[in-house]
């Protein structure tokens, strides 16, 4: 490790020098001993350098249990003798971080930020310089290389969703139209071959054997029993369109500039309610895959179980804009039959309206999910303003096409916490008119945050 | 891509447009209200750099009333000061220091002199000032415990220049002759040459390279459910 003397140890060391000798000559020693503690501090710092450097490990960076964190610890282990280093800490969407940390021990320092974002984001690289005592010398600068760190989506509690028109499966939490195994009562029917014993109703049975000829009692002909709906599962497909990302920030729509750390993206909000619509249905038994309208990839096919919970976010967090305008799909992504569709899109053009629309020609019963944040415009300039307000008046045609053809559509607000302010409707609200009711125990309050998703659901129905 | 794309792109065609779309972009820059947020350090406790760089003026300005005999002295060390303020060169610290020199040397004639104590001490903070905030943007922090030790020797190094700036004066009231200082200083310098020289002749065993290995997250491990619901 090469220590050197700092530009401004040797600048006041030659200037203490010169004091020294400019006294001397005109017999002045109080100018004279002026310089003297300028040349005795910088040799004294020189003489104590010290020989070693400072190593520095990154720890892998984690999503903090406060709401938006992102943390990491850096580990200083410094050579004997090294009394300080200087540190400048990076982040994307964030300012540098520069300090003058004393290292007389090994030290492990917390570096921290606080983002909305999710995803994949690259985080904490460290430039550092270590410094000889009083700053006389100073080490080579050194860096380490920055953390990847995955943010996933936070989980949103729900109460009601939607479920498809058609439900699938022999067994399920849902109550399917045809006769089976199941508790509701559907009707008493004849007994006939396939029928099980048990569900013969004695009572009907003999009331119906009772009704003789004459006031003798009847012969027992006919058995009767009791059928059920059947139980079923739903099969959901979340399709995000991850085509483009956008802030609220629209003048920042047709550049490069990125989005703020603080303002959630429209994939962020899409990331979100897709993993919070994931997990209710999964919580519920139901079998739910994913496909992205941005990859041409194979997509996730439907499954159960918490594991299929993990796998459906890590797909999502790992969804991007490509670089480039992706190709236009001839045809939209296969999905399963009778499943309800939920796509996640901006909707700023036609291809996510187009996909939605011919799933809900096929059959499907279709939610479109407006994830697009609410605009900013404030910097907009005038040519800027008259181009997004013709994209605003296209989009604002387009989702209205999509509710004449009997999509349902919906608006996810993200959450306060997320970067932007919720608009969430709270009212109370039932499990009927084709939504399911479980789990969460966050019913009709500030936490649903689909009240609003189901109650347009409900609404639709009842149209 | 949506449609929106490439909106501001195309709407800007021309190099008209695009100076027109880069004075927009500088103008939003400087109505930003909100600041990015900041990495968090978790050190002990710090003052901030401006403070130190603050100080540093306040020092100068001390150091200046000692010495200053005229307006025009003042305002050229003023100027001085507030390049000091904007961007503490060594370069500015060295020539405030050999003008604090100069003007020692012309506002008094008595070694024995107060503010030549005071001076003393003022110069000596001001150069150990400048070596600090030297390379610290403004927005930096000090950890206070990184200012201890070099607190520490800084007075023993003041206690040892004032001393002497005692027997400096002593010896110039008994009429010591000026040659002997002189003998003496430059028996100081050479010594501390030989210090240095012989540092940088012999210098110390090199230590191993860092680690430069990429930290890489897993995915898997780095996240529960637990946190998000």
């Amino acid at each position: 490790m090469t220590w050197r003397l700092t530009e401004a140890a040797t600048v006041g060391a030659a200037a203490g020098g010169v004091l020294v000798v400019f006294g001397t000559l005109v017999g002045r020693p109080d100018v004279a001993v002026l310089g003297v503690p300028l040349v005795l501090g910088v040799l004294w710092g020189w003489l104590r350098s010290p020989a070693g450097s400072v190593t520095a490990e990154l720890h892998r960076p984690e999503q903090s249990a406060r709401v938006g964190e992102v943390a990491s610890i850096l580990e200083l282990s410094p050579a004997p003798g090294v009394p300080t280093i200087r540190l400048r800490v990076q982040a994307p969407g964030h300012r540098p971080a520069e300090a003058l940390v004393a290292v007389d021990q090994p030290r492990r320092i917390r570096l921290a930020i606080s983002t909305v974002r999710t995803g994949r984001l690259t985080v904490f690289p460290v430039d550092y310089v270590p410094s000889g005592p009083d700053e006389v010398a100073r080490g080579a600068l050194r860096s380490v290389p920055p953390a990847a760190v995955t943010l996933l989506p936070r989980l949103r509690p729900l109460s009601e969703l939607p479920l498809p028109f058609r439900l699938q499966g022999l067994t399920g939490a849902h109550g399917s139209r045809r006769a089976g195994d199941g508790g509701d009562l559907h009707d008493v029917n004849l007994f006939t071959p396939g029928d099980r014993l048990r569900r013969i109703d004695w009572r009907v049975t003999a009331r119906r054997a009772g009704q003789g000829v004459g006031g003798m009692p009847g012969r027992l002909t006919n058995l009767y029993v009791r059928r059920t709906f059947a139980t079923a599962d739903a099969t959901v497909m979340l399709v995000i369109d991850s085509r483009d990302e956008v802030g609220p920030a629209v003048a920042s729509w047709g550049d490069m500039t990125p989005v703020r750390q603080d303002e959630a993206t429209s994939l962020d909000i899409a990331r979100e309610a897709a993993a919070s619509l994931a997990r209710h249905y999964l919580d519920a038994g139901d079998r739910v895959g994913m496909d992205d309208l941005g990859r041409t990839r194979a997509p996730v096919a439907p499954a159960a179980g918490r594991r299929h919970l993990h796998r459906l976010v890590q797909r999502l967090v790992l969804s991007a804009p490509d670089d480039g305008s992706p190709a236009r799909r001839v045809r939209p992504p296969h999905v399963p039959s009778g499943a309800l569709v939920v796509i996640f899109s901006t909707f700023l053009d036609d291809e996510a309206a187009r996909m939605a629309a011919i799933w809900r020609h096929s059959g499907h019963r279709v939610v479109a999910v407006d994830v697009l944040p609410r605009a900013d415009t404030v910097d907009l300039e005038p040519h800027e303003r008259i181009a997004y307000e013709i994209v605003r008046l296209e989009r604002v045609d387009r989702l209205r096409e999509l509710e004449r053809g009997a999509v349902e559509v919906v608006r996810w607000e993200p959450d306060a916490r997320s970067g932007g302010a919720r608009h969430g409707v709270d009212r109370p609200h039932a499990a009927s008119d084709g939504t399911s009711a479980h789990g969460d125990g966050h019913r009709g309050g500030r936490a649903d945050a689909a009240v609003t998703l189901a109650a347009f659901a409900r609404s639709r129905a009842r149209r | 891509m949506s449609a929106i794309t490439g909106t501001r792109t195309r709407a800007g065609a021309g190099v008209g447009a695009a100076m027109h779309a880069r004075w927009a972009r500088l103008m939003r820059a400087l109505r930003l209200e909100r600041p990015r947020p900041r990495v968090e350090v978790g050190i002990g406790r710090a003052v901030p750099a401006w403070v130190l760089r603050a100080f540093l003026v306040v020092v100068g300005v001390g150091c200046t009333a000692v010495v200053a005999l005229n307006a025009t002295q003042w305002t050229l060390t003023a100027v001085v000061l507030a390049a000091v303020l904007i961007r503490p060169l060594p370069v500015l610290q060295a020539v405030l220091v050999l003008s604090w020199g100069v003007g020692l040397t012309l506002a008094t004639t008595d070694p024995a002199q107060p503010s030549a104590f005071a001076l003393l001490f003022g110069v000596h903070l001001f150069a150990v000032l400048g070596r600090f905030v030297g390379g610290l943007s403004w927005s930096a922090r000090v950890e206070v415990r990184a200012l201890r030790r070099p607190a520490l020797r800084f007075g023993a190094i003041q206690a040892f220049a004032q001393v002497l700036a005692l027997a400096g004066a002593w010896l110039s009231g008994a009429g010591v002759a000026a040659a002997w200082v002189a003998v003496l200083a430059g028996v100081a310098l050479a010594a501390a040459a030989w210090f240095v020289l012989r540092r940088i002749a012999f210098p110390g065993p090199a230590s191993p390279p860092p680690s430069t290995a990429p930290v890489e997250s897993s995915r898997e491990d780095g996240w529960s459910y637990r946190l998000h619901t």
